[in-house]
């Protein structure tokens, strides 16, 4: 051996595991196999830091909807956030402070995006293709997220104006907006943090909204001393607090299932926010959403709307219709002459572009296999791939708790696979089309009489392709973990030869 | 507005009272039955705003809205209530009845007096016998109730929370949590009864499977009280939420987790378990 066994190994050794990604998903499960000891494997990460969406999405004032107890790694609690809701830069130290504690800086292959991932059958090995070199596996494990991929918004002369043009997760800091006139292009989450903190130094903003979101309070505040003193002394605190914030946000839950009773208390706690924050009728109808509430994500912002009742803000309501030279116009009429544009614009999370890098059984890409809309078993094994598995793949977010405890339920589902396979000595596991079709039937029937398919919006949660739910998991997040997260071998060994199957089960026994 | 669209409103007479439900019955719906009784002063819509939806993406929920009778009231009385409801809507198929404060009592009294009505109790921050405790706060809600019913608004918001709820509030949330608070007709004959309410030795004959369920912060029934149910009950499992006694308010996710696991299979889990909280 060239490196030491648990090591950066050499390119042409091949590990067990092959992780692309060290945003939550990537680094979390390094963290599993590295705790557990037993596995070499590598992590690719594109960039030159750790982080994923939280190393890229530093515009100003970014910040995460779900508060950072529990929207951090059930088995790393931080006592020092320093909000309930901790801004961007914290996120990302924490995640940097994981990457080194877990021991995972010498196994991450920094600059290393894939290009191309195959598999050999002959070998029963995952054949990795990236900038620094080639690599190879039994096991891949995908972890890049489902708002990685920075969407641009199909504008006619978007690409001829005249002034800076950029989308908000790759943030020009080069520009100092200081006085300037900027267009936010979109109103979703992104957008709404955005906003109040360009229109603080820029000499005139103007937002193009095509669809006003519903915006709730959100109620952020700093901890004192005394808490993360008693975080640092007492971690149950954390834990209790932590599942609080838990249940309180399933209650949320209840509120999607389209009940008048629930849809509408919960509606009006975002208009009576709009209320009391602008005064306006005209801006305040603007404002109103046309659309049930919790079709499309729920916003949170405690200065979003005040900030348009700032003399140098303005709203348009009809999107742009196009660009002309420095000229902006607006699709209800407007025009404005901007020096520059931010797409506040979103990610393409239903048609994931690394699906075209992921070659299966007889070199099938993964992309036709997702051809009419993603799908998988248990939200991570594809039939056709095997020894694949995807971390927040298809049917893995939701519209009301942390993406972070669903990445976990994930992990364990793989390091449950990873076990069984290696201890009944099978060299690839393959999850049946049956058992993935069932499952996604499944789904289907669950997504029913959810507010995601009858609110009467369009939104990145349905697939414009197949018109079913691929990107949200439609039932409270603990199901995840319960439906999710055990390894069953059962459909991984339909297509065996009995005696196979068998052996393969005797292994475990 | 309804309790839930599919819910049907109608009344049931009994005793010269009229007993209004809530029930979410469809033709071809063979879906099992939970049926769910309030605390003091309740009713189907204000202590279950948020479980009574979560259980009917599941279940058939029938809800009972308990009436007042003139005079003394007795945990028999209300439990005639409920079964004649449910020998009214339901009669085919013994039923889940789930029941909350004095809605756990009368739950109890139901499965004791008719076992063949219930395939599933669950009490949800009941308790067997008031105690010393318990008799102190209710004399002081009386004295409250004749004399400053906008403090006895303020000390019903006090108690019936648990601290984290209370404490995780602004105080706009928290005085609107006073405004809501409302007396309705009967609500000092329910106090009463809470005051003088016995189980004790009636447990030991309940044979239906239960689920015994206790906030952990609950100042108005402390959980050791709820406790004892579980001691009580032959045939019982225990669990407890991080919460005060307004546990559906407080916690209605997690009890909704907790009940549709035990209704789904009651037997699952052992007799004399406690059911440990999911992993978050």
């Amino acid at each position: 051996m060239e490196s030491t066994p648990m090591g950066h190994p050499a390119s042409a050794s091949p590990v067990d595991v092959i992780i692309v990604g060290t945003g939550f998903g990537g680094l979390g499960m390094g963290s599993k196999l590295a705790r557990e000891g037993e596995r070499s494997f590598i992590i690719l990460e594109r960039a030159e830091d750790v982080g994923g969406t939280w190393r890229d999405n530093h515009y100003p004032g970014a910040a995460c909807d779900v508060p950072s107890l529990l929207y951090s790694f059930s088995f790393r609690p931080n006592p020092e956030w320093s909000r309930m809701f901790a801004p961007q830069q914290e996120i990302l130290n924490y995640l940097r402070s994981v990457a080194r504690e877990e021991n995972l800086l010498e196994r991450i292959v920094f600059g290393a995006e894939l290009t191309d991932a195959r598999w050999d059958e002959g070998e029963a090995l995952w054949k990795v293709s990236t900038p620094k070199g080639e690599f190879a596996a039994k096991t891949l494990v995908t972890a890049v997220g489902h708002l990685s991929e920075p969407k641009m918004p199909d504008i006619e002369g978007l690409a001829d104006f005249s002034g800076e043009v950029f989308h908000s997760a790759q943030w020009n800091d080069g520009i100092d907006l200081t006085g300037k006139r900027v267009g936010i292009i979109g109103s979703g989450a992104t957008a709404v943090q955005v906003l109040p903190e360009v229109a603080k130094i820029a000499g005139e903003v103007v937002v193009f909204q095509r669809s006003a979101p519903y915006v709730t309070p959100r109620p952020d505040r700093s901890y004192t001393d005394e808490e993360k003193g008693l975080f640092r002394k007492m971690p149950e605190v954390m834990q209790e607090l932590r599942e609080e914030m838990f249940w309180s946000n399933e209650e949320r839950y209840a509120q999607r299932r389209g009940t008048p009773t629930l849809v509408n208390a919960a509606a009006q706690v975002a208009l009576d926010h709009l209320h009391r924050q602008v005064e306006d009728p005209e801006l305040r109808r603007k404002l109103t959403p046309d659309y049930t509430f919790g079709c499309k994500r729920v916003l949170k912002s405690s200065d979003y709307y005040s900030t348009f009742t700032q003399d140098h803000v303005r709203l348009e309501t009809g999107g742009v219709t196009r660009v002309e030279g420095n000229r902006v116009l607006g699709g209800d009429g407007g025009s404005h002459e901007l020096d520059v544009i931010i797409a506040c614009t979103g990610f393409e999370a239903t048609d994931l572009p690394i699906a075209y890098r992921i070659f299966g059984r007889d070199g099938q890409p993964l992309s036709e296999r997702w051809a009419n809309g993603m799908q998988a078993y248990a939200t991570t094994a594809v039939h056709g791939f095997p020894n694949l598995w995807i971390i927040n793949g298809p049917n893995t977010g939701l519209g009301h708790n942390s993406a972070v405890y669903i990445a976990e339920a994930q992990i364990d589902y793989i390091m449950g696979a990873v076990n069984f396979r290696d201890q009944a000595a099978v060299a690839a596991l393959e999850v049946s089309r049956e058992a993935e079709d069932a499952f996604m039937d499944r789904v289907d029937q669950l997504a029913q009489g959810t507010v995601w398919l009858d609110g009467g919006c369009s939104s990145w949660y349905v697939d414009h392709r197949n018109g079913r739910l691929t990107t949200l998991w439609p039932e409270p997040a603990y199901t995840f973990r319960q439906v999710n997260a055990p390894f069953d071998p059962e459909p991984y060994l339909a297509g065996s030869p009995d005696e196979a199957r068998e052996k393969a089960l005797a292994g475990m026994r | 507005m309804k309790i839930h669209p599919d819910a049907h409103e109608g009344a049931v007479h009994v005793g010269g009272l009229s007993v209004p439900f809530h029930d979410t019955l469809a033709p071809e719906d063979s879906r099992d039955t939970v049926v769910l009784v309030h605390g003091t002063g309740g009713s189907a819509k204000t202590h279950f705003r948020t479980l009574f939806p979560m259980l009917a993406a599941r279940y058939r929920v029938l809800a009972v809205d308990l009436q007042s009778p003139d005079g003394e009231q007795t945990l028999g009385g209300l439990s005639e209530q409920v079964a004649a409801v449910i020998d009214q809507r339901a009669p085919a198929q013994p039923v889940h009845v789930v029941g909350y404060s004095l809605g756990a009592l009368v739950a109890a009294d139901l499965a004791a007096s008719r076992p063949k009505s219930v395939s599933s109790l669950t009490l949800v921050a009941g308790w067997v016998r008031a105690d010393t405790q318990q008799r102190l706060r209710n004399r002081i809600w009386k004295r409250l109730f004749e004399s400053d019913q906008d403090l006895l608004r303020e000390f019903v918001t006090w108690t019936v929370y648990g601290q984290s709820f209370l404490a995780g509030r602004g105080d706009a949330d928290i005085q609107a949590l006073i405004d809501a608070r409302t007396f309705p007709d009967g609500i000092a004959g329910q106090m009463q009864l809470n005051a003088v309410a016995d189980l004790s030795g009636r447990l030991a004959a309940i044979t239906a499977p239960s689920l015994v369920i206790a906030g952990a912060h609950d100042q108005m029934v402390p959980a050791r009280q709820t406790q004892l149910l579980f001691g009580g009950l032959p045939n019982a499992r225990y669990a407890v939420i991080d919460s005060g006694h307004a546990v559906p308010q407080e916690r209605p996710a997690q009890l909704f987790q907790l009940i549709n696991e035990f209704v789904t299979d009651p037997a699952a889990a052992p007799a004399g378990g406690i059911r440990e909280a999911l992993f978050v």
